[in-house]
């Protein structure tokens, strides 16, 4: 606590008193609710555990204003224009009034991004979108933008009727508010556009309407920095914050910094974006708005570092979303000086990757999350302790050792390596984004088993030898080994004696250098030859499929698409090993011509097998035999997680 | 120009095979590029029965525009692609470091009905959207 004295100092946001200088951002939608806009049971025991995290402010999920839709981005969105939605919005005030915190409503009208269900969107002007995924638009009239206030309006007096201290409105993202205050969206000619001043004219009437219809209570309104389309016609940096004065001068309560459109061609939010690289849009915004307490958070998930940030005055709150659904417990965990404790969030953006196809969101580190009115999703203390053995120290197998410790079992791991991490440690070694996330996953399976008193043995290879010696000792035997590169998908090709397993280079038993072709475009493949890249290597990249990374994450698909132009990596696709030799290796295009590829070392890094063997081994020598993570079928890093969970929730 | 570009199509020919005929892909200079403006030249790839070809077209405005996507470049950025090695990756390069942008005429549903997938996400645009 003493370490982090600025963060948990007493703040304040309009005439509201705040515990701590944290506040729980809105950054995603749950989809958790029903397609008509109403709050699910399912939100509301999530909102219960967000209330709980001793956030001096949090702010509810973004809810649309408007009956016809066009505000709607996402499939599972909540709804504020009318009353009818009022009696759960009242219980999750309740809910953040119970834990002691500000209640904060965001209210999200998508614009540019809206009219999911409508197959048209509204904006300032038609200019068509840069994503396939959003919809045709249509220009809104100066009676359409005067409906807009005035919609937002009663949305905002429902909030306050429901319970909520205050409101938030956005004008970030490429939203609606967003889209009228740049110039790469907004072509209008009358006084809703053209010049800086019209162009914020929207938002500083939208400001001025809900300050005057409910002037005791605090408004909020999120920003852009930085749109990140400055190539694209948008707002350079300085326009965006000469239209943060002027939200500042409008009378908001706070302003919320942001960074990027959806439709921005560069990350800003991703693992490929260091912790802290934007801080300094905060600290401008705060020299821009002196007077205006400034809220920040994107890429800032360290609670040591917005302390920092903080007791050096660059901004006044710590905005803080994904790092909370990774672990709830994140401010309790470093108000109690239990830092190493935390769950980390990793970045992989699986939550918002889940939207875009319209599902809920989830995360990969928190497999309870979205479950928390499931009890089968709760750790529980077990009516019979066991004694129990797992097999694999990777993600599965830690992180069902982890769970079932809480949970009071005995657990012991055996892992035949050194260390931990299984090939989570592999992949993360040669990650180009952030290979320090990843080991934090890593670290974190490390403290805990210690701090639980789950004994790992390394250096320990599970076999039937193995297990013949430890009869009867165990009750339970999990398999969580992981799953290996096939080498015997080759077997009938001419010179695959000379492949090199992938694996075996990822976790450095071979060294590959010069050139190199590497067998399969999927995620290991990707890392590999990245890596190898990067350190001097002549890369050429062959897929059986017509695309590369088909078993990445949405979200991280073209960061490697990116990396693999970028690097000059050479890309052969819908192509299939014909034979290799000690001059490279001859492949097989879907023409039928064949291409040689000089090449001193040919790598296997697909397809992927389970290691599931032990499970015919070991099925007469242990009372129970379960299994879990790519030891059942090779998946990512988000199945291992949270299959080990619940199977260590369950056992 | 036109005919440097239709052997360059006519190269990348497996890039356009999933296209059905007569759905087409315009290009225009970005200074052209607004809601309405006076017509300018553009170039058009339309996919006809045996392979896309290369037409020369009139852009005015967005609304006017009967193709299902819109490529907007910088001025000389399709005379420095062409003069590149690989025309079609220079614009891919471009594309993500803003020398031209894309625009989507129509909805997902119909691009995917004109068999446009492929060919976009080879580009570099994430079809099923993307956050970064």
């Amino acid at each position: 606590m003493s370490d982090l004295r600025t963060l948990f100092s007493p703040g304040r946001l309009g005439r509201y008193a705040t515990r701590n200088l944290i506040k729980y951002g809105a950054c995603c939608v749950s989809n958790y609710n029903t397609r008509d806009g109403f709050i699910t049971p399912r939100e509301l025991a999530r909102t219960r555990v967000i209330a709980g995290t001793g956030c001096g402010i949090i702010t509810n999920q973004g809810a649309y204003p408007d009956p016809r839709g066009e505000g709607k981005a996402y499939f599972r969105q909540i709804a504020l224009f009318d009353d009818k939605f009022l009696p759960q919005f009242e219980t999750i005030a309740r809910y953040i009034h119970d834990a002691g915190s500000v209640a904060i409503q965001q209210i999200l009208h998508a614009g540019r991004y809206g009219g999911i269900d409508l197959g048209y969107c509204v904006q300032p002007s038609v200019v068509p979108q840069t994503l396939p995924h959003f919809r045709p638009p249509r220009e809104m009239s100066k009676d359409d933008i005067q409906r807009c206030i005035s919609e937002h309006v009663d949305a905002a007096k429902r909030a306050i009727k429901a319970g909520f201290d205050g409101v938030e409105v956005t004008s970030f993202m490429g939203y609606l508010l967003a889209s009228f205050n740049s110039k790469f969206t907004n072509q209008r000619t009358d006084e809703y556009g053209g010049s800086i001043e019209n162009r914020g004219r929207f938002m500083r009437e939208l400001i001025d309407a809900v300050k005057q219809a409910l002037p005791e209570h605090p408004l909020v309104v999120r920003l852009s920095g930085a749109e990140l389309m400055d190539q694209w016609g948008g707002n350079s940096e300085d326009e965006c914050f000469e239209l943060m004065k002027q939200a500042a001068d409008a009378g908001v309560d706070m302003i919320s910094v942001t960074v990027g459109w959806q439709e921005a061609p560069e990350s800003s939010i991703g693992r490929d974006v260091a912790p802290g690289h934007w801080n300094y849009l905060a600290q401008r915004a705060k020299k821009t708005c002196p007077k205006t307490p400034i809220a920040f958070g994107n890429r800032l998930p360290s609670p040591v570092m917005a302390n920092e940030c903080l007791a050096r005055g660059e901004f006044d709150f710590w905005e803080v979303c994904r790092p909370l659904l990774a672990d709830p417990e994140l401010v309790h965990k470093a108000a109690a000086g239990r830092l190493d404790e935390v769950r980390p969030c990793i970045g992989s953006l699986n939550c918002l990757s889940r939207l875009f196809r319209d599902l809920p969101y989830s995360c990969t580190m928190n497999p309870a999350l979205g479950h928390e009115v499931e009890p089968e999703y709760a750790i529980t203390q077990t009516a019979v302790k066991k004694r129990v053995m797992v097999i694999g120290a990777g993600p599965a197998g830690m992180e069902y050792a982890i769970t079932a410790a809480k949970r009071g079992h005995a657990v012991t791991v055996y892992e035949r390596h050194a260390r931990i991490g299984g090939n989570l440690h592999a992949f993360a070694s040669h990650d180009l984004a952030r290979p320090e996330d990843l080991m934090g996953v890593v670290r974190h399976y490390e403290v805990m088993a210690k701090k639980l008193g789950v004994e790992v043995k390394l250096n320990t290879e599970a076999n039937a030898k193995l297990m013949r010696s430890l009869l009867h000792q165990y009750d339970v035997c999990v398999v969580a080994a992981g799953s290996r590169i096939d080498l015997t998908a080759y077997a009938g090709i001419e010179g695959h004696e000379r492949l090199v397993d992938a694996l075996a280079v990822a976790h450095g038993r071979v060294q590959a250098g010069g050139r190199v072709v590497i067998l399969g475009g999927g995620k290991i493949g990707l890392v590999l030859g990245e890596s190898l890249r990067k350190s001097g290597a002549e890369v050429t990249i062959v897929e059986r499929e017509k695309r590369i990374g088909g078993d990445v994450m949405p979200t991280f698909k073209w960061r490697h698409t990116t990396w693999v132009e970028e690097l000059g990596i050479r890309v052969y696709t819908s192509a299939r090993l014909q034979r290799v030799s000690a001059e490279g290796a001859v492949i097989l295009d879907a023409k039928g011509k064949e291409t040689m590829l000089a090449a001193d070392m040919v790598i296997a890094a697909a397809p992927r097998k389970a290691n599931h063997e032990l499970f015919t081994e070991f099925e007469w020598v242990v009372d129970e035999l379960h299994g879990c993570g790519d030891a059942l079928m090779p998946r990512g890093l988000d199945a291992a997680i949270h299959e080990g969970y619940r199977l260590g929730v369950r056992i | 120009m036109l005919a440097a570009w239709q052997g360059v199509l006519d190269r990348h020919g497996e890039l356009f095979e999933p296209i059905e005929p007569n759905a087409s892909l315009a290009i225009v200079g970005r200074r052209a590029a607004m809601a309405v403006c006076d017509p300018v030249p553009m170039l058009v790839w339309v996919r006809e029965e045996e392979r896309m070809t290369v037409r020369a077209g009139e852009f005015s405005g967005y609304q006017g525009l009967a193709s299902d996507l819109l490529l907007v470049a910088n001025d000389g950025t399709m005379e420095a692609a062409l003069a590149a090695e690989e025309p079609l990756r220079a614009i891919k390069r471009e594309l993500r470091i803003g020398g031209m942008r894309f625009m989507v005429l129509r909805r997902r549903e119909e691009l995917r009905e004109h068999g446009w997938e492929d060919f976009l996400e080879w580009l570099g645009m994430p079809f099923l959207g993307t956050c970064r």
